[in-house]
């Protein structure tokens, strides 16, 4: 007998019973738990179980009592998926922003969250279930990189079942290392997957790019048994929001910045976190890594300027003459 | 979760889905499970050896397929779906944190309506977990994305105030927003510009102000490919000579892995990336972005307007 096929008559047999079944009886009806040791049957028996219960099927077991002996059964109360009473505008946005998430063809947990969006639909009764749209697009396009959306799959489980994962890293100096990495948690930043956790290698909380992963194996021993545990004060979305001048790599500074009125209504758009006076055309930043803020005021062009340190503003002209000469050089 | 676990959380929502829709086609249930053809062929040819003790022959589900069309006699005990698990209501909370849900708008509501279906027992697990992977990492758009996604669902125009790379002011624009993305980074909105008639695409970040209308539309039956929008001008004409970036040894790895179809080594290290059909606000800005590290090599006319900007830049600092 299949395993599916197996778990599926469980769950017939149970949704179906008036009172508990006692284990006995199920071993009568089911030759695959009536073959082997005691021991063998009942890991088989729990391992369905527990397969049930990540599928959000609980078998509760009842002691005897005076109508009935102890035994197995599924609460139909439980079982079934309750009425949502989600509007219908509420519904058209969260399912925009589901199949917005599927439609860019990798996102962790795409198939728990397609899974998600039928039941609901489901749930909704005869109206026709919306068609997954491509209007609206959550992600890196996963044309761009195929493995993306296995690795984002494996990584999700991971996070989920709090398992650790090993993989090679080629990270910006190009070496490759080899990591072992207890995942807490995952991000889309500014259109980049970034996976955050406890690297062994280093001994310390680091951030990965997935698309730079090589192989990425999870530990599947014991793989109902979590491997560690995620630090109460471990915050992803501080990770998520984190901008590339933030990124923890010299002591901090405060960069001062000039912006053009027609730039000072994003101006905290441009730069995130940062405190803004002036209507927006004085802009100060909290800077850990130079480069990451000098490089996103070059990208703006001459609309913005490096008022001080000194050094900064150095740095910006430094890399700004160094492509005025590329034009002379030799193509 | 292991495949059989998978194949049979499927079939706890094809049983009752099959159900309710007495003689669908095959390919209108595929299409309704997101399924290939050949997958839900394959669950259909399970579903016939499911039963339940004493398995006489009245035990079984009644399935029947033919002439290419599914009828399942409906099983009481397979009537609705199984209940949402913390990890399905998690994926759909870390999908829609990408709209930034706020108190008070119909994505946070729905997701408030999401967390009471669950089993209380689960809640916990959800919350965890949607906490930790999140698709909200673009500080500073929140305000835009949700009303953005919001019209473009609806079908309703909109008018935003719009920055471009060039103008002074913001400019205002109705659109009849088509479909918003993100690429490399940025957040795209694909829309028709009603005054112009004509398809534009305006960068999400680069809005300073956005006003939903009640004025409905209905988009084009096909958009383009995703990503295809990205090169509206490579689509209306071949471009003579497309621009081409050559970004030196240093970031010679990023370049490669930022622009993995259009990157070539060459011999000395260097990476060669040809751009066909990107937008010249874009490749100004790259080429400012990796200023120390990039060389324009053409067309001329990309050549002179990225060395204007540097000049206009470096003018700003000598002052």
């Amino acid at each position: 007998m299949e395993r599916t096929e197996r778990l599926l008559d469980l769950v017939a047999l149970l949704l179906d019973a008036q009172e508990p079944v006692p284990f006995a009886q199920i071993r009568e009806h089911f030759p695959d738990y009536a073959e082997g040791s005691a021991e063998a049957v009942e890991r088989k028996f729990e391992r369905d179980k527990a397969e049930l219960a990540e599928l959000g099927i609980p078998l509760q077991y009842r002691n005897a009592e005076e109508e009935h002996a102890s035994g197995y059964l599924i609460d139909r109360d439980a079982y079934y998926l309750p009425e949502l009473h989600l509007r219908a505008e509420e519904w058209a946005v969260l399912h925009a922003a589901g199949s917005a998430a599927l439609a860019s063809g990798a996102f962790p947990g795409a198939r728990d969250l397609g899974h998600a969006l039928r039941k609901i639909a489901f749930a909704r009764g005869q109206e026709p279930v919306p068609q997954f749209t491509d209007q609206l697009l959550i992600g890196e396009v996963a044309r761009e990189d195929p493995k993306l959306r296995e690795r984002l799959e494996l990584l999700w489980d991971a996070v989920k079942l709090r398992k650790r994962v090993g993989f090679s890293y080629r990270g910006f100096s190009q070496t490759e290392t080899l990591r072992e990495l207890d995942p807490y948690g995952i991000a889309l930043r500014r259109g980049v997957w970034i996976v955050v956790g406890h690297d062994h290698l280093r001994d310390a909380l680091r951030t990965f790019h997935v698309s730079r992963m090589g192989e990425l194996k999870p530990n599947t021993k014991k793989p109902r048994s979590p491997d560690f545990e995620v630090p109460a004060d471990f915050e992803m979305a501080r990770f998520a929001q984190e901008q590339a001048w933030e990124h923890a790599v010299h002591e901090p500074i405060d960069v001062e910045l000039r912006l053009d009125p027609s730039l000072a209504p994003i101006a905290g758009r441009l730069f995130p976190h940062a405190q803004l006076e002036d209507a927006g055309t004085r802009v100060r930043v909290r800077v850990r890594f130079v480069d990451g803020l000098v490089r996103q005021v070059l990208a703006l062009g001459a609309r913005v300027e490096i008022v001080a340190p000194e050094s900064v503003r150095a740095r910006a002209i430094e890399l700004l003459q160094a492509l005025e000469a590329s034009f002379g050089e030799a193509r | 979760m292991s495949d059989s676990a998978e194949r049979l959380r499927r079939l706890l929502l094809l049983v009752p889905y099959l159900a309710q829709h007495p003689g669908i086609s095959v390919d209108a249930l595929a299409a309704a499970m997101n399924l290939s053809r050949e997958e839900v062929l394959s669950d259909l040819e399970l579903l016939p050896l499911v039963g339940r003790p004493p398995f006489t022959p009245g035990d079984y589900i009644d399935l029947t397929v033919e002439d290419d069309t599914v009828t399942l006699t409906l099983d009481q005990r397979f009537s609705r779906p199984p209940r949402l698990t913390a990890p399905e209501a998690a994926a759909l909370a870390a999908a829609a944190a990408a709209l930034d849900p706020h108190e008070g708008d119909g994505l946070h509501r729905a997701l408030q309506k999401l967390e009471q279906a669950l089993p209380p027992s689960a809640r916990g697990a959800y919350k965890t977990l949607a906490s930790r992977v999140t698709a909200a990492g673009d500080a500073g758009l929140e305000d835009l994305l949700r009303p953005l996604a919001e019209s473009v669902v609806r079908k309703r125009e909109l008018v935003i105030e719009y920055l471009s790379a060039t103008s002074q002011e913001p400019q205002r624009r109705t659109l009849q927003p088509w479909r918003v993305f993100s690429h490399r980074g940025l957040w795209y909105l694909y829309a028709l510009d009603v005054d112009k008639k004509a398809e534009r695409l305006f960068r999400v970040d680069r809005i300073t102000r956005l006003t939903p209308t009640a004025e409905r539309f209905e988009p084009p039956a096909k958009l383009p490919q995703p990503g295809e929008e990205l090169l509206p001008r490579a689509r209306k004409e071949a471009e003579a000579e497309p621009p081409v970036l050559r970004f030196g040894k240093r970031v010679a790895a990023l370049a490669l892995e930022r622009f993995p179809g259009e990157a070539s080594r060459e011999p000395d290290g260097r990476v060669r990336v040809t751009l066909p059909g990107a937008t010249t606000e874009w490749l100004v800005s790259l080429a400012l972005a990796h200023a120390g590290d990039v060389e324009v090599l053409g067309p001329a006319e990309l050549r002179a307007l990225v060395q204007a900007a540097v000049r206009a830049q470096l003018a700003g600092y000598r002052r």
